[in-house]
């Protein structure tokens, strides 16, 4: 069973006064554990289907299922739940809360599962040495460089054990060494961890640590054809 | 524990806004604080004074304070040393003093004036304590051994009639048959009450000389001491039915000067108060609407990380109480420091209108109305918080997360 189903998704925006659609009935299924990665030039609804299968934008119509459960007619209350427990997320600009340090950043999401302090700080300190920043624990944000920044927003999605990350544009904001060990790191934890990533970005470099290349093109997803070359057939 | 942790470590997020907010709050405590602790020393000296000036409960004639008299003491009370005695037993009672009120003319054989007279016992000035200055000769006294009828006067009246202490003059009235009866007294001294209009017209003799005058053994008035005053209420209901053929006043009821000041400060300061609280209810409000703002996109992320719009909000709230309480503590050391600090460098307050005696500004400092002064702030801040964040929290996270 797939872990996340998407099926026959569209999403419109009334753009200057004529209506955009961005997702033109997109069907996409995420199994467990995979890392799939979204690309398309900006502005082809990346971020909107993200937004979407991260449970923060409800689409025009269709629907989306979890473990075979539709979400459809959920309460925000029960979305916001379901996220709570089970999704991870990692932002571009990577969102930390500022006056916290990186140790209360990457224990936030398991202060919300009401984990002991005991048990945030040793899930916390052995993320923090698996990402490389476990002498950085107490410094805040300001004190971190942008790649140490993503560091910590990679343990933090990461901490309460998610099923399905949703990664936007995780290496926007760094440079290229940086961005290729940021997502060396994402993919090694993913399968460490089982985790399912979804990761949109328009850096063509990434597509050989998907498992799945997906393009969004005029509001479709179609399976990249030079990673069908690279990585055999795939499926959206 | 882990929400007043994040909601304190927020608070030192813009920290020059977060101490200009926290002490806006801390002025308007000290304001709240200052304007009432002065309300209620104001009351206070003001209760103080009208309960030493009647007497915690009066007692007259039924008819006294509702008819007008046709003749001197018409409405007096008979046996009054009696009544007293009786009085006293109580031992809720310190003291007891009749008055005899009595009005006529003045003269010192070339000038006449009115007088308005009042006939009192030898131990009022112990009794009421200080009342009125003393400006040259001496109060009566209980020891005395004085003979012969003697007067205070009124500074005014005094320097009317050109007399200083020791000098002779006569009291002209009507007694109670209605026949004109003058006494010869002898200047004791001069004092001033503060008023003006009283000491322009106030004589003051031995309660036995105003009788004489009147020639009548009954007195106008007896007021009743009592050794606390917070008994007073209830010693005035026992008095209403022990002697339901008299009437029995309780000392409010004829504290005029107080019931108008009170009346008059508690709109000033309550128009005061509600000005200061909508000072600091704005102060917070804007904080906390700016700091929705700079933290928006933060909002958004942590709402996609699964936290809660209750959750949220009450960050924002426990930081807006936080600024509520810090701020009220830093207020309620100030409030302190002020009244300390006139305790002691003494300010002097002009007269009020109608009087020619200053008196020293004080402020009371009392827990119920810090108490009451901070709950009312924290409420204040709790609701300007949750009003100006309660939107923010609530928008579209995708929205939230877009912000710029």
């Amino acid at each position: 069973m797939s872990l996340m189903t998407v099926e026959n998704v569209t999403k419109s925006y009334r753009v200057g006064g004529a209506e955009q659609t961005v997702l033109a009935g997109i069907d996409l299924s995420l199994q467990a554990g995979e890392f799939v990665g979204l690309v398309g030039p900006s502005g082809c609804g990346k971020t909107t289907l993200l937004n979407i299968c991260g449970l923060i934008d409800q689409p025009d119509s269709g629907q989306l299922s979890w473990h075979g459960q539709s979400l459809k007619g959920e309460s925000g209350a029960a979305l916001t739940e379901l996220r709570r427990r089970t999704f991870g997320f990692v932002f571009q600009q990577f969102n930390l809360i500022p006056v916290m340090s990186a140790r209360d950043n990457i224990s936030y999401p398991l202060m919300l599962l009401g984990l002991s302090r005991k048990a945030q700080n040793e899930r916390v300190e052995s993320l923090a040495n698996a990402v490389g920043i476990g002498s950085l624990l107490d410094k805040r944000p300001a004190h971190l460089s942008g790649g140490q920044r993503q560091r910590v927003a990679i343990a933090r999605a990461l901490a309460k054990r998610p099923e399905l990350i949703i990664a936007d544009e995780p290496t926007a904001s760094l440079d290229e060494e940086t961005a290729l060990t940021v997502v060396d790191l994402l993919r090694s934890l993913s399968r460490e961890f089982n985790t399912t990533v979804l990761v949109a970005t328009h850096d063509a470099r990434l597509s050989r640590w998907c498992d799945r290349l997906i393009r969004l093109h005029q509001g479709h997803l179609q399976v990249d054809p030079g990673h069908v070359e690279l990585f055999g057939e795939a499926t959206v | 524990m882990k929400w007043l942790f994040l909601a304190w470590l927020n608070l030192g997020r813009n920290r020059r806004r977060t101490i200009a907010t926290l002490m806006l709050t801390a002025i308007g405590v000290t304001g709240i604080m200052a304007t009432s602790g002065f309300a209620l020393y104001t009351y206070d000296s003001l209760r103080e004074f009208a309960m030493r000036d009647s007497g915690h409960v009066i007692l007259t004639h039924p008819e006294f304070y509702h008819e007008q008299e046709d003749y001197p003491l018409q409405f007096g009370l008979d046996n009054a040393q009696t009544l007293e005695q009786t009085l006293i037993r109580d031992r809720q009672v310190r003291d007891t003093l009749s008055t005899v009120e009595f009005s006529g003319l003045i003269t010192n054989g070339n000038k006449s004036t009115i007088f308005i007279g009042e006939g009192v016992e030898p131990e009022l000035f112990q009794v009421r304590g200080p009342s009125m200055r003393l400006d040259a000769g001496r109060l009566f006294g209980v020891s005395d051994a004085d003979s012969g009828a003697q007067a205070l006067l009124g500074k005014s009246l005094a320097d009317n009639l050109k007399v200083s202490v020791g000098d002779g003059l006569t009291l002209m009235s009507t007694t109670v048959d209605g026949a004109l009866n003058a006494i010869d007294i002898t200047v004791r001294g001069v004092v001033s009450t503060g008023v003006p209009a009283m000491d322009s017209r106030l004589v003051m003799t031995r309660i036995t000389d105003a009788q004489r005058l009147l020639n009548s053994d009954r007195v106008t008035r007896i007021g009743v001491y009592l050794t606390d005053n917070d008994q007073a209420d209830a010693f005035y209901h026992q008095l209403t039915e022990q002697y339901p053929h008299l009437g029995v006043t309780a000392w409010h009821e004829r504290a005029f000067f107080y019931t108008s000041v009170r009346n008059l400060y508690n709109r000033i300061f309550g128009v005061m108060g509600v000005v200061i609280l909508a000072m600091v209810g704005f102060a917070i409000f804007n904080t906390a609407s700016m700091s929705v703002m700079e933290r928006t996109r933060e909002i958004g992320a942590l709402a996609a990380m699964g936290t809660r719009n209750g959750e949220i909000l009450r960050l924002f709230l426990i930081e807006a109480t936080l600024i509520g309480l810090l701020g009220s503590l830093v207020g309620l050391v100030l409030s302190g420091c002020l009244s300390g600090g006139l305790i002691l460098f003494e300010v002097q307050m002009p007269p009020p209108p109608g009087q020619t005696e200053g008196y020293p500004l004080q402020v009371y400092w009392s827990v119920v109305m810090a108490m009451a002064s901070s709950a009312i702030v924290i409420v204040l801040a709790v609701l300007a918080s949750g009003f100006a964040t309660f939107k923010g929290v609530r928008k579209p996270i995708v929205e939230a997360l877009d912000y710029a």
